[in-house]
C-alpha cells in the first residue's frame, strides 16, 4: 500500500486549506495596509496639507495687511493684522511645527523647517512695521513712514519666495498622497487576483478530489457493491483482477479472489455431485475454512461411496447368483428402470428403451390374465402383488419363468401410480417343479397300474381259484354223476378262465417290460385301411360302415405294432358297443391339435355312433383292467388298458367325448 | 312261504356253487339268479308292491358288466324307504381290497361285506 487513498485525500485536503490559509492571511495584510494608510492619511497628510495651505492664505493675508498698515492704515485691518501675527500664525506654526515632527519624509520636514524659519522673518519684518507706525501720528514722520515702505518691501518679496516654497511643498504633499494610494490600490488588486486564484484553486482542487473520489472509490465501490449483492443471492459473477495497489483495488482483487475461489468450490461441489470424487481444487490459504470443509466432505463422500460401491456390487453379485432383479415401474408413463439382473433376465440392453414400457410386452399372452387379476387383487386389496408367470425376452432367446412381486404406491386419490418390487427367475426350479410333478404323474399312473395288477391278483385271480374250490368241495359232496360231470365242466370251464387270465397278464407284463419301441414313419390311411381289413367280419357282421377321412399323404412318427393294436382296438370296440337299432358309423381322421404351429401334436379322432359311456360313472375305470361296461360275451377289459399303456407310451394321451345312447369319441393325441 | 335270496353274480360257475352251497344249508330257499345289477334292480322295481315277491337278502357281487354293485345300491337307494329293513344285502367279492369292504360298509343298506369263498357258517348266518 504504497500509495492510499486516505494520502491522496489528505494532499488534496492540505492543497485546500494551504490555498485557503494563503490568501486568507493576504487578505488581512492587505487590509492593515489599507487600514494604516487611510489612518495616515486621516491624522496627519490631510491635516497638514490643510495647515500648509493655510499658512499660505495667513502669509498671504499678512503680506496685504502689512501693505495696508503702511499705506492705507485703518483700525480694523491694523486689528486683523495683530491677531493674524499673535495668534493665527503661532497656532498654525506649532501645529505645522508638530506635525512635522511625524511625517515620514525627513526632507519635507526640513523643508517646512525652512519655511518656517523665512516666515519667523516675515513675522519680524511685520512687527518692526507696526512698531514703526504703531501711532496715527508715525504716518506724519516721513522717515518713519519710508522705513516702513521699505521694510514693507522687503516683507513683499520674502513672502513671494517662501510663498514658492510653499506651493512646491504642499505639490510634494499631494504627490506624496497620490503614491500612497497608488500602493493601497494595487495591493488591493492584488487581493481580488490571490481570492480568485484561492477560489478556483478550491474549486478545482474540489472538483479534482470529486471526480478521484468518484472514479477510483465510489464507481469501484458500486460495482463491487452489485458484485457482492449478486454473490449474496448466490449468483456468480466473473471479474478481472487490476492492478491498483489502493484499498479499493485490493478490495476489488479480493472480490475477484473470493469469486475465483468461489466459482472453483462450485466447479469442485459439481463435479463432486456428478461423482467424480478426484476432483480438486487450491485453498485460497490455510485458513480457508470452507475449501477445508469441502476437502473432508470429499473424502467422506468418497469413503461412503466406496462403501456404497462395494455393498452395491455385493447386492448385484448377489442378485446375479440368485437370478434375482428388482424393478421401478410407472404405471401411468410406462417408465421402467431395472437392475443388472434384472436386464439379463428380460434380455434387454442399453438399446432397449425404458420409457413407455408395456408390461404386456414382456409377458407370455397366455399369463396376461392371471397377471391383471392379481394386480387387481392386489390393489383392492392394498396387499402385495405376487405372480409366477412366464416371459419371453426382448431380444428373443429362451423363454423363462419367473417369480415376481412387488408392492404399489398410491396418490392421494387412493389410485396406485407406480410399484416396485423384485423378479426372480426361477425357470430352473421351475421346470425342477414341472420334472417333479411329471415324475409324480408318473409315479402316480404307475402306483394305479400296480393297483390294477392288484386288483386283478385279488379279483380275478381269487375269482378263478375260489370257484375251483368251491366246485371241488361240490364235487367232495356230489351225489349222483350227472351232479359230478355238471361240477367237473364247470371246473373245466374256470380252469380255462384262470389259463387265459393268466395269459392276458402276461400279456401285460409283456408290454410293460417294453421299454424301448422302435418309431417309424407310418402311413396313417394304410394302418386304418389294414385294421378295417382284419375286422372285416366282426363289420359284415353289424353292418357297420367305416369311414376313412385321414389323408393318404399323413405320415407320422409312430410305433407300428402300438399304432395297429390301438387302431384295431377302438375300431373293434366301435363295432362290438354299437346300437342294434340303427346301423353303425364309425368315423376316423386325423388332424393337427393347433394347425398353424409347426411342430404340432397329431389328433386321431375316432368317434363312433354306438352304445355310449355314462362317463360320469365310469370316468375312472374306463381304461382300468378288466372293466367291462356293457355285459357283452367277449368283453375282456382289458383292451382299452393296454391303448392307453400305448398311447401314453408314445408321449400322447386320450380324451374321451360320450353321451349315452348317442355315441363315443376318443381322441388320440399322436406326437 | 319259501324265503327268497336274489343272486346277482355275472359268474355263471360261481352261481353254480353258491346254489348248491345254500341249497345245503336250506334246502327250503328259492334262489333267484341275476347276471348283473340291473336285471336284479329290474326285478326289484317290479315286485316292489307285492311283498310277498321280495327277497329277504341279496347276495350281491361288485365287478359286473352293465350295472356294478355299487350303480345297484345307488338304484336301491332309491327304493329304499321301502325295502331297506326288509331286505338284508350282503356285499360278496372275490377282492380283497379293503377299500371294497369300507366302502361297503359305510353303505346303511349293507348288512354285511363278505369275502368269496363263502363258508358254510357265513352262509348260515345269511340264511337265518
Amino acid at each position: 500500500m504504497t500509495k492510499g487513498i486516505s494520502r491522496k485525500l489528505i494532499i488534496t485536503y492540505f492543497i485546500i486549506i494551504v490555498a485557503t490559509v494563503l490568501s486568507g492571511g493576504f487578505c488581512l495584510y492587505v487590509l492593515g495596509v489599507n487600514l494604516r494608510a487611510n489612518a495616515r492619511m486621516r491624522d496627519e497628510t490631510l491635516p497638514s496639507m490643510e495647515h500648509i495651505k493655510e499658512m499660505r492664505t495667513l502669509m498671504l493675508e499678512v503680506k496685504k495687511l502689512s501693505n495696508t498698515w503702511v499705506y492705507i492704515a485703518n483700525n480694523k485691518d491694523q486689528e486683523r493684522l495683530r491677531t493674524a501675527i499673535n495668534t493665527d500664525y503661532t497656532q498654525l506654526d506649532s501645529q505645522l511645527q508638530q506635525q512635522a515632527l511625524r511625517w515620514t519624509s525627513k526632507q519635507d520636514a526640513k523643508q517646512y523647517t525652512q519655511i518656517a524659519n523665512e516666515n519667523n522673518r516675515i513675522i519680524d519684518s511685520v512687527k518692526k512695521v507696526m512698531a514703526l507706525l504703531s501711532a496715527p501720528e508715525s504716518y506724519a514722520d516721513d522717515s518713519l513712514v519710508d522705513r516702513a515702505a521699505e521694510l514693507n518691501t522687503g516683507i513683499g518679496k520674502l513672502v513671494n519666495a517662501n510663498d514658492k516654497l510653499l506651493t512646491r511643498l504642499i505639490e510634494t504633499k499631494e504627490q506624496r498622497l497620490a503614491e500612497e494610494q497608488q500602493i493601497v490600490r494595487s495591493l488591493l488588486d492584488s487581493l481580488y487576483l490571490v481570492v480568485l486564484f484561492s477560489i478556483l484553486t478550491v474549486i478545482l482542487f474540489s472538483y479534482i478530489s470529486l471526480r478521484f473520489a468518484k472514479k477510483n472509490i465510489v464507481d469501484p465501490l458500486r460495482t463491487l457493491n452489485n458484485t457482492i449483492l449478486k454473490i449474496a443471492v448466490g449468483e456468480v459473477v466473473t471479474i478481472n483482477e487490476i492492478s491498483r495497489a489502493d484499498e479499493i483495488g485490493q478490495m476489488h482483487n479480493a472480490v475477484s479472489k473470493m469469486i475465483g475461489g468461489i466459482t472453483e468450490k462450485m466447479n469442485f461441489a459439481e463435479q463432486i455431485g456428478k461423482g467424480n470424487y478426484d476432483a480438486d481444487f487450491r485453498l485460497l490459504s490455510e485458513n480457508d475454512k470452507l475449501g477445508i470443509a469441502l476437502l473432508t466432505m470429499r473424502s467422506d463422500l468418497k469413503r461412503s461411496n466406496e462403501i456404497l460401491i462395494e455393498q452395491d456390487r455385493r447386492l448385484l453379485d448377489a442378485q446375479k447368483l440368485a437370478r434375482i432383479g428388482n424393478y421401478f415401474y410407472n404405471i401411468d408413463t410406462g417408465e421402467f428402470q431395472s437392475s443388472t439382473t434384472l436386464d439379463d433376465i428380460l434380455g434387454i440392453d442399453k438399446s432397449y428403451p425404458k420409457t413407455n414400457v408395456k408390461w404386456q410386452d414382456h409377458i407370455l399372452p397366455e399369463f396376461h390374465n392371471l397377471v391383471a387379476e392379481k394386480a387387481t387383487t392386489a390393489i383392492k386389496e392394498r396387499s402385495k402383488f405376487s405372480a409366477s408367470y412366464r416371459i419371453k425376452p426382448y431380444k428373443g432367446g429362451k423363454e423363462c419363468w419367473v417369480n415376481t412381486i412387488g408392492e404399489y404406491n398410491y396418490n392421494e386419490h387412493g389410485r396406485a401410480i407406480s410399484m416396485f418390487g423384485t423378479m426372480q427367475d426361477v425357470t430352473e426350479s421351475k421346470m425342477l417343479e414341472i420334472e417333479l410333478n411329471n415324475s409324480y404323474k408318473i409315479a402316480r399312473e404307475q402306483n394305479n397300474r400296480l393297483l390294477n395288477f392288484s386288483y386283478i391278483v385279488s379279483h380275478n385271480l381269487r375269482m378263478h381259484t375260489v370257484n375251483i374250490q368251491g366246485l371241488l368241495t361240490l364235487l367232495d359232496d356230489a351225489e349222483t354223476e350227472e351232479e359230478k360231470t355238471e361240477f367237473m365242466n364247470f371246473l373245466r370251464v374256470s380252469s380255462n378262465q384262470l389259463d387265459e387270465t393268466l395269459h392276458q397278464l402276461n400279456e401285460v407284463v409283456a408290454m410293460k417290460n417294453s421299454l424301448n419301441v422302435s418309431i417309424t414313419p407310418i402311413a396313417l390311411r394304410k394302418s386304418i385301411d389294414h385294421a378295417i381289413d382284419l375286422l372285416k367280419t366282426n363289420i359284415d357282421d353289424k353292418n357297420a360302415v367305416i369311414h376313412n377321412n385321414v389323408p393318404a399323404d399323413l405320415i407320422v412318427n409312430y410305433n407300428a405294432g402300438y399304432m395297429d393294436s390301438i387302431l384295431l382296438n377302438f375300431l373293434s370296440n366301435a363295432i362290438k358297443y354299437s346300437r342294434p337299432d340303427r346301423q353303425p358309423i364309425v368315423k376316423v381322421n386325423c388332424f393337427k391339435e393347433h394347425p398353424d404351429a409347426e411342430n404340432s401334436k397329431w389328433i386321431l379322432k375316432i368317434s363312433d355312433n354306438g352304445l355310449g359311456i355314462d362317463l360320469e360313472k365310469n370316468a375312472e375305470k374306463l381304461f382300468g383292467m378288466y372293466k367291462t361296461f356293457h355285459g357283452n360275451k367277449d368283453a375282456k377289459g382289458i383292451g382299452l388298458f393296454m391303448t392307453k399303456y400305448q398311447v401314453e407310451a408314445m408321449d400322447g394321451s386320450i380324451e374321451v367325448e360320450s353321451k349315452v345312447g348317442e355315441g363315443t369319441t376318443f381322441k388320440i393325441s399322436i406326437k | 312261504m319259501a324265503r327268497k335270496i336274489f343272486v346277482v353274480d355275472d359268474d355263471s360257475t360261481y352261481q353254480l356253487i353258491l346254489k348248491h352251497s345254500i341249497k345245503k344249508a336250506d334246502p327250503e330257499i328259492v334262489i333267484e339268479p341275476y347276471k348283473n345289477g340291473a336285471l336284479a334292480a329290474e326285478k326289484l322295481k317290479s315286485i316292489v308292491n307285492t311283498p310277498e315277491e321280495l327277497p329277504a337278502v341279496i347276495l350281491l357281487d361288485i365287478n359286473m358288466p352293465v350295472m356294478d354293485g355299487w350303480q345297484f345300491l345307488d338304484n336301491f337307494d332309491i327304493l329304499a324307504p321301502e325295502l331297506g329293513d326288509k331286505i338284508a344285502i350282503y356285499m360278496i367279492s372275490s377282492s380283497l381290497d379293503l377299500r371294497d369292504k369300507d366302502k361297503a360298509l359305510n353303505n346303511p343298506n349293507v348288512r354285511d361285506y363278505m369275502c368269496k369263498p363263502l363258508t358254510i357258517e357265513q352262509l348260515q348266518t345269511i340264511v337265518n
